[in-house]
């Protein structure tokens, strides 16, 4: 923990210290500011959500803290450890990992390469280990192996191991974006939209799955999502990210029935509460009003 | 008018083209491209050497080519089928087009001197085309077009005929070329081979391939090729597999035995291949796998070279005089070394930018070793001479061979070591990286680390050839660093196939043996290269032995 604490930073300790910390956090792009005065608190074991309509800046917060880009200012603490200012494969090597609102594969490799590339940071064999094929080398090899499968499984797509990741569908795209990112074992798994373009029934599934990366791995998650069925049904505490800035967090509860919240963002969109395939205008009006 | 307009009408008039005027276009491009042939010297070269023994030369073959290609263009039909008159007629005049365009030629250079720009149209060219006919005469003019549409029709009916056999007459043909190409090799291997007392009968003639030969190569090879694909589409996979395997183990055969059973000269272009090769494979690590272009990779060979030099030289600049067995490993390591220090400065440069940085690093290296203020240490433009060769047993490695056998030797624990990297942890992490760095960098690859490796093990291997070529050699000079080879191995793993050991191979023959074994291509050597890389990228952009289909199938066995 910091020596001195943010002068904002409540006094009072919580219960349960929060495995990811974040505080005032704030990005500039030129003049532009993305987003600012920025914390969050993701208890450990818990499913996070963060809503908000278009340019909230959602996206720009999961790279800040993956430090896909640098923050302009603010800390950033997982586990009681500082990972601001590091550079991305450390932040990576804390336990942090992430999939992106447009799939980031490798797309000339296959399923099965992608998600051996995902445990890179598991494994220890040397290159000279690798060059002389050591024990330790062939046994580590053949666990990789074996945890790809596995992992493949756990997302619901073991037949996919030897397909090219570019020539998959879609949606099978993003479950082995969800494998690779989960191959490393990580204490935080950050999902930025990954409900985007799934029809009612993948949804579920997609609430299921995120289920079980909690239940049967331990693993916090935190996602952005637009689609309120799936926010509603995993997420025990929601933040909304309006125009750069939080706007309010809170339970599912307090969320839907939060004044500002339905001005801001549920009102307009309450049609998609309802069907997912909503009209994107009141995201455009957000989204000049932000630039 | 509008631009617009002006498009559009042009888009109309292009339509509205006859396709006799299609076939007169593509008549005319073959012919130019033969005239092309002929005026940059091409065809009085390639005239030399005969493919069947005073029936064909490869330039007449070439030719004939340009005259098939023209027809089988011409015959094809974008409409339909293929009716037997489009066939006949437009193959035809697309061929008499292509050969008038060269009887014009052989007129133009008959009553006016072209030698004062084209060196190339010479009395040897008028001659050569000709055919034998006296030179002038009516006969010598009037049978090249006769002949281009007889060649067309033949094309035209190349492209009406069933695929099936179009691929067994190519086959056939390319029997053909291989064997009359390459007859110097394989009379090597005849004459190696014990003296069956077979019929009194000799397949090559002192050029080429006898007529008999060559006719029963043409059947054979299309027979050969007819009865693979009957049994291809009924074997299962599994038995293909395993008659692949036999294939390759016949191949590994065949390289092994290669410089017993033919003659000094190909073993030492054979070695040349393998030297290509251990800087291919230095270069897959860098390009092929990390995805960073190096355009001075030449830079690395040359450290492996001069060390090698340094130390085995029993000239005046030499620092030790040592075996080849204890220089090769520093040579390794200090091109090692020279590769990571070659990597420090260019890590953050990306893309393009990447090309331009390592290219300039690549000459530094070769401006110094020329410049004067190491001359007294590594000779300047004189180069280093005198270089021991390397003794195994106390047998000197002095024969083609012998060297052949230590870079095959070499490649061979190169090709291991890639192979291993390759389906390592690292070998993934720089396929990711090639792929998209930053998320790679997202899943814990340092991309600093990493890129400094490939830098370095690819300048490892890149020194390993350097050392041998030293040996071989005898001697080094600056000029053999050129960013020509840079470019060569460049060319090699494209060709071949980005990423692919087996690329790296195919590339290798391809641009660097058989350059080298038909010597008559020598100086156009630039020049097929040129045509192979761009044909390549229209053709086949992912190479001739290309990456992908290997991951995929190790990821399903
Ligand atoms: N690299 C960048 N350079 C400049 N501006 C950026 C950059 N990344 C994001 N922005 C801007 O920052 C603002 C916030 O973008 P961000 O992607 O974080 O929004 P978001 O909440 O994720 O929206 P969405 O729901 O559309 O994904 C937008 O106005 C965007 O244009
Ligand atoms: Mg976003």
């Amino acid at each position: 923990m910091p020596d001195v604490l943010p002068p904002n930073l409540p006094l009072a300790i919580p219960p349960r210290a929060p495995l990811l910390d974040v505080h005032g956090l704030k990005k500039a792009f030129g003049g532009m500011i993305a987003i600012q005065n920025v914390d969050l608190r993701i208890a450990e074991g818990s499913v996070h959500a963060i809503i908000g309509p278009n340019g909230a800046g959602k996206t720009t917060a999961f790279n800040c803290i993956t430090a896909f880009v640098q923050p302009t200012a603010g800390t950033i603490y997982l586990g009681g450890e500082r990972i601001d200012g590091l550079p991305a494969h450390v932040v990576a090597r804390h336990g942090v990992a992430r999939t992106y609102q447009n799939v980031r594969l490798f797309p000339n490799m296959t399923a099965l390469e992608n998600v051996l590339v995902g445990q890179h940071r598991r494994l220890h064999a040397t290159f000279w280990e690798a060059i002389l094929g050591s024990g330790r080398f062939r046994r580590e090899e053949a666990e990789a192996r074996a945890r790809a499968h596995h992992y493949l499984a756990f997302v619901g797509i073991p037949q996919r191991a030897g397909d090219l990741a570019r020539h998959m569908p879609y949606g099978d795209q993003r479950r082995l974006e969800i494998a690779r990112a989960l191959v490393a074992g990580p204490r935080i798994l950050m999902l930025d939209e990954p409900a985007a373009g799934m029809n009612p029934a993948e949804g579920r599934a997609l609430v299921e799955l995120i289920e079980r990366i909690r239940t049967e791995l331990g693993v916090t998650v935190v996602l952005i999502e637009h689609h309120m069925r799936v926010v509603m049904a995993v997420a025990e505490r929601i933040t909304v990210f309006n125009r750069g800035a939080i706007l309010t967090e809170g339970t599912p509860g307090e969320i839907q029935a939060d004044e500002r919240v339905i001005e801001a963002y549920l009102g307009r969109r309450s049609g998609q509460i309802a069907a997912p395939a909503a009209s994107p205008e009141p995201q455009r009006q957000m989204e000049a009003r932000i630039a | 008018m509008s631009f617009n307009a002006v498009t559009s009408s042009f888009k109309v008039t292009r339509r509205r083209k006859t396709p006799l005027a299609e076939t007169l276009q593509v008549g005319a491009l073959a012919g130019f491209a033969a005239i092309g042939f002929a005026l940059i010297g091409a065809y009085v070269a390639m005239d030399k050497r005969h493919v069947v023994e005073d029936t064909l030369t490869l330039s007449q073959i070439a030719f004939a080519l340009m005259a098939i290609a023209a027809g089988y263009v011409a015959g094809r039909d974008r409409q339909g089928r293929p009716s037997g008159t489009r066939v006949v007629v437009h193959g035809a005049v697309a061929g008499l087009t292509a050969g008038l365009c060269v009887s014009a030629l052989v007129l133009l250079m008959g009553s006016v001197s072209l030698r004062a720009t084209l060196v190339a149209a010479s009395p040897m060219l008028i001659k050569a085309l000709s055919l034998g006919a006296p030179i002038g005469s009516l006969q010598a003019l009037v049978q090249l077009p006769a002949l281009g549409a007889l060649l067309g029709v033949i094309g035209g009916l190349f492209a009406a005929m069933p695929s099936r056999y179009r691929r067994a007459l190519t086959y056939g043909f390319a029997f053909v070329l291989i064997a009359g190409l390459f007859r110097d090799v394989f009379v090597s291997v005849l004459d190696n081979l014990p003296d069956l007392n077979g019929p009194d009968w000799e397949v090559f003639g002192p050029g080429g391939l006898n007529r008999g030969s060559a006719l029963l190569l043409l059947v054979g090879g299309a027979l050969f090729c007819l009865v693979r694909d009957r049994w291809n589409a009924q074997i299962d996979p599994a038995r293909r597999a395993r008659s692949s395997k036999a294939g390759l183990a016949l191949l590994l055969v065949g390289v092994l035995v290669l410089p017993l059973v033919t003659n000094d000269f190909v073993a030492q272009v054979a070695m040349l291949v393998a030297l290509y090769m251990l800087m291919g494979m230095g270069l897959n690590i860098e390009l092929g796998l990390a995805g960073l272009v190096d355009l001075g990779f030449v830079a690395f060979f040359a450290v492996g070279a001069y060390t090698v030099a340094l130390m085995c030289s029993s000239g005046p600049l030499a620092v030790a005089d040592v075996s080849f067995w204890v220089a090769l490993p520093v040579a390794v390591v200090l091109a090692a070394g020279a590769g990571m220090l070659f990597g420090l400065p260019v890590l953050r440069v990306r893309g393009d930018y990447l090309a331009m940085a390592t290219l300039g690093l690549g000459e530094i290296i070769r401006v110094l070793v020329l410049s004067d203020a190491l001359a007294p240490y590594l000779g300047g433009s004189q180069g280093i001479i005198e270089i021991d060769h390397p003794r195994i047993f106390g047998v000197s490695l002095q024969s083609p061979a012998a060297l052949y056998y230590l870079a095959l030797a070499l490649a061979g624990v190169v090709a291991f070591i890639s192979w291993r990297l390759q389906h390592a942890r690292i070998g993934r992490a720089w396929l990711a990286m090639r792929e998209d760095e930053d998320v790679a960098q997202a899943l814990g690859i340092d991309p600093v680390a990493s890129k400094l490796l490939a830098y370095t093990i690819g300048a490892a291997f890149a020194g390993a050839a350097g050392a041998v070529f030293a040996a071989l050699v005898g001697s080094v000079y600056p000029h053999s660093f050129q960013l020509l080879v840079s470019i060569n191995v460049l060319a090699i793993l494209v060709i071949g196939g980005l990423g692919s050991l087996p690329g790296v191979l195919v590339g290798a023959i391809v641009l660097i043996g058989l350059p080298e074994l038909l010597r008559e291509f020598g100086e156009f050597r630039y020049l097929f290269y040129g045509i192979a890389l761009v044909a390549m990228m229209h053709v086949r952009a992912e190479g001739l032995w290309p990456a992908t289909t290997q991951t995929q199938e190790n990821a399903r066995a």
